[in-house]
């Protein structure tokens, strides 16, 4: 018994970090209406970034700069925070702004420096933890972190 | 027979009243005849080869692209700004050339790197390497140096442009701020290197004719003679074939055959001077050589007529042109020759020269029968061990042994998937187990593997690494050198190997459909196709030589001598060639052509004048003095004077000049030797067993 739990355990373990592009993007379609989407292509990309990265910056800004990659991709955009950039209430903020997508670009591509938010809104809090969840069970391990769909799924 | 002397008295005569006009039909028809067809001479024999090249069919049936792959070489003092800034330059010059659709270099290969602030923010970066400074490219390249062998040297003093190109690309418009070398499959002639090839032919010639002749009467008669061959013969072979392009090194074949008839009408003609007045020594020139000169026709349009039939445009070229110029160069010197001789007289009709056919007649009279069984032997055993070699290995005849060369190829794909990488990887990986000299095999896999590498895996490679590799190859638009729109690109790079090795293994591969796209592996894979087929024509044409030569003479012995005489130089030739390990190309071939032209001439000419004079009851030696000092002497002379054009040639930029100058110097060295010391032995030994007795009674 303490062999087929042990295995259970380590079956389960091994599944959210090795797991299947299928398995993820099953994960991640619940979420789907937490992302800020960019780009109209046919191939899905679920990105997950913390905005005061610099290298999520960086790559937002080649997102940006690059119409080609736009239209082959749609992008479906997380933020997922990196703990020592301590960037929780800037992620609330932008969540919070009318258009995120914008406000994101903002910051990210356009370095624009905002006032935080005091507080973030309980919604924005579930939202985060939503993303945070299922990002967990994925096994992001680093910013930015991409998983892309084929065009089929 | 031989025996006959025709009437000629009346031919000549008529020849001479209407010389002048005979001279300006000539030259009118001729100019006529040039300015309308104009015909295009071109130095590639890619064409060629490419025109019967199942490869080909088959990659331009896909609707693929072929491409010429030439390799710029720079070296450089010391690797700095000022440099880098340079070569950088070149770079972009080299990609703005007309039709340059690829230029592989240092500078345009990108640094795949994974660019990261800690293990948890990081991206894969794709950098050109050009952008990086002098000492970093250096410091880059020497830490991860196997993508760049194939671009720069260790110590950073040569670099390599591999240059794509729809066409073969030109540098005279170039300024090139280094000393370089530019090696490409296909070099194309220039006006230098005609000026050249002429001005050697023109050179030997008149020192030939002054040397010899003392007189620049030889000189005169053997370039305008050779003119007109050449003019009339590829105006008829327009008119049969449709073609105009000829290739350089059959106009060589032309000006060969062209003097080689040349002489012996002309010889005769200075001779015969010693004793005769100049009317008679026209005469003499036509009743003695129009035997002889017009059995050389059927000979060799029995002999090579069937490879007009031959699959393989090559062959037929090669073929047709010697026929044509043999039968145009006999119609010019009985005609045009004649007219234009009966203007001139020699003051020095002497050949000092002619003595050494003394020397051979004596010594060949008591020539050593075991030195004779020794030496046939011997032949027999280098043509049996060819023989086996053919049909053991046939494709080792094209063995092409390449420093560096870089062969692609194209594979068709649906999707880039696992699938698709694995047979990549598959075919890479035989590829390197079962040929030698892979330095590199360039393709989607190499580049997505380096892209995925420097995402730092976690988890083995599955889809979605695929996936994401796919994607940065995308965001750094690295795409372009690896994928068309419905095939990937695979580019493989060899380092001192057999290249024809490795075409024929690609050739035979059944892992996955491969398309070659560069123009020389389709050529050499084109050459190899016609292997037994090149080897077929050559061997009939010497059969049907030696039976032709058998009914002339009525003999089946002389028909074996014919065979012997004309298939020793091709077995020692065959023999040098494959010692030094030379590939059968068309340059080769034309030697070979060219050999067997001149040697069933020299055959015919020794043979009618040797049995002439025995059956007049000359003895053996006094036949060989006069087959030597009438035939001999054209014979050798003409040896000479193609010997030294073609070994001249050598010295030429154009490869195609050179390596035909090279292999004909040594076929007609050996084709000399053979006339010389083996034919008359041979007849010598036919006419102890039969003709001789039979026919002197």
């Amino acid at each position: 018994m303490v062999l087929i739990a042990l295995w259970c355990f380590i079956s389960i373990e091994a599944a959210g970090k090795d797991l299947s592009t299928k398995k993820m993007v099953t994960l991640l379609q619940p979420i789907e209406h937490h992302a800020m989407q960019y780009g109209e292509g046919d191939i899905k990309v679920y990105v997950f970034i913390d905005p005061k990265c610099p290298h999520s910056r960086d790559f937002m800004s080649m997102l940006f700069e690059s119409p080609k990659m736009r239209t082959i991709y749609r992008y479906y955009i997380f933020f997922y925070e990196l703990k020592r950039f301590n960037s929780h209430a800037l992620i609330g903020t932008i969540y919070t702004a009318p258009s995120p997508l914008q406000s994101m670009l903002e910051v990210m591509v356009g370095k624009k420096v905002i006032d935080t938010l005091p507080g973030v809104e309980p919604r924005i809090e579930e939202k985060i933890h939503d993303i945070e969840r299922v990002a967990e069970q994925i096994g992001v391990s680093k910013r930015p972190y991409l998983i892309i769909a084929k065009e089929w799924d | 027979m031989y025996y006959h002397t025709p009437n000629t008295s009346k031919f000549v005569l008529f020849i001479r009243r209407i010389r002048a006009l005979i001279i300006a039909l000539f030259i009118v028809f001729s100019i006529g005849a040039f300015a309308l067809i104009k015909p295009e001479l071109i130095s590639s024999d890619t064409f060629f080869w490419l025109s019967e090249s199942k490869q080909f069919e088959k990659t331009t049936q896909r609707e693929y692209a072929t491409t010429y792959i030439g390799r710029l070489s720079v070296k450089t003092a010391a690797f700095g700004e000022a440099t880098k800034f340079q070569l950088q330059s070149l770079q972009a010059e080299l990609e703005n050339q007309p039709d340059v659709e690829q230029v592989e270099s240092l500078f345009a290969a990108h640094m795949v790197y994974n660019d990261q602030t800690s293990e948890e923010s990081a991206i894969v970066k794709a950098l050109p390497i050009g952008q990086l400074t002098a000492p970093k490219m250096m410091a880059f390249v020497k830490s991860f140096p196997e993508p760049y062998t194939q671009f720069v040297n260790d110590n950073f003093t040569e670099f390599h442009f591999i240059i794509h190109s729809q066409s073969p690309i030109h540098f005279d418009q170039m300024t090139i701020p280094f000393e370089y070398h530019y090696s490409e499959p296909i070099v194309e002639a220039e006006l230098g290197h005609y000026l050249w090839y002429v001005g050697v032919i023109v050179l030997v010639i008149m020192l030939m004719s002054r040397i010899l002749f003392r007189n620049y009467i030889a000189a005169l008669g053997a370039i305008i003679v050779t003119l007109l061959t050449l003019i009339w013969t590829f105006s008829i072979m327009y008119l049969l074939t449709g073609s105009k392009q000829i290739h350089i090194a059959m106009s060589l074949m032309v000006v060969s055959i062209s003097i080689g008839h040349y002489l012996y009408f002309y010889y005769r003609w200075h001779v015969s001077q010693f004793k005769s007045d100049p009317n008679r020594a026209l005469e003499k020139s036509i009743n003695r050589n129009l035997h002889p000169a017009v059995w050389t026709l059927p000979v060799l349009i029995l002999s090579l007529g069937s490879l007009l039939f031959a699959d393989s445009k090559i062959v037929t070229m090669l073929s047709l042109s010697l026929m044509v110029s043999s039968a145009v160069a006999y119609i010019i010197n009985i005609v045009f020759l004649p007219a234009l001789l009966s203007y001139f007289s020699v003051s020095y009709p002497r050949i000092g020269f002619a003595r050494i056919c003394y020397w051979f007649a004596n010594r060949e009279i008591h020539y050593s029968p075991k030195v004779l069984k020794g030496f046939m032997g011997l032949t027999v055993i280098i043509l049996l061990t060819i023989v086996i070699r053919l049909t053991m290995a046939p494709d080792g005849f094209f063995d092409k042994h390449v420093a560096q060369n870089t062969i692609t190829l194209k594979v068709p794909f649906e999707e880039i998937d696992l699938d698709t990488l694995h047979k990549i990887e598959i075919f890479e990986r035989e590829l390197r187990t079962h040929n030698d000299g892979i330095e590199q095999v360039d393709s989607i896999v190499t580049i997505l593997k380096r892209l995925d590498m420097a995402n730092k895996p976690q988890t083995s490679f599955d889809e979605q690494r695929l996936l994401q590799a796919l994607f940065f190859l995308e965001l750094y638009d690295l795409q372009q050198a690896y994928i068309d729109k419905n095939a990937l690109n695979i580019s493989i790079t060899l380092h001192n190997t057999d290249q024809s090795a490795v075409i024929r293994w690609l050739e035979g591969y059944k892992g996955m459909t491969i398309y070659f796209t560069d123009i020389e592996s389709l050529s050499e894979s084109s050459k190899m196709d016609k292997t037994l087929l090149l080897a077929l024509s050559s061997l009939s044409a010497l059969l049907m030589i030696g039976l032709i030569m058998g009914i002339i003479f009525r003999s089946a012995k002389i028909g074996f001598v014919g065979f012997v005489a004309n298939a020793v130089p091709i077995i020692w030739f065959t023999l040098f060639m494959m010692i030094f390990d030379f590939e059968l190309s068309i340059e080769a071939l034309i030697a070979m052509t060219i050999s067997v032209g001149l040697t069933s001439d020299t055959i015919i000419h020794f043979g009618y004048k040797y049995f002439r004079s025995r059956y007049f009851g000359r003895t053996q030696k006094h036949a060989l003095e006069i087959m030597f000092f009438y035939s001999g002497v054209p014979a050798i002379t003409s040896a000479i004077v193609l010997m030294t054009v073609f070994a001249l040639l050598t010295l030429t930029q154009l490869q195609s000049l050179q390596l035909i100058g090279a292999y004909g110097a040594i076929l007609m060295f050996i084709s000399l030797m053979s006339d010389l010391f083996i034919l008359p032995v041979l007849l010598l030994v036919v006419d102890n067993k039969s003709i001789g007795q039979t026919q002197r009674h």
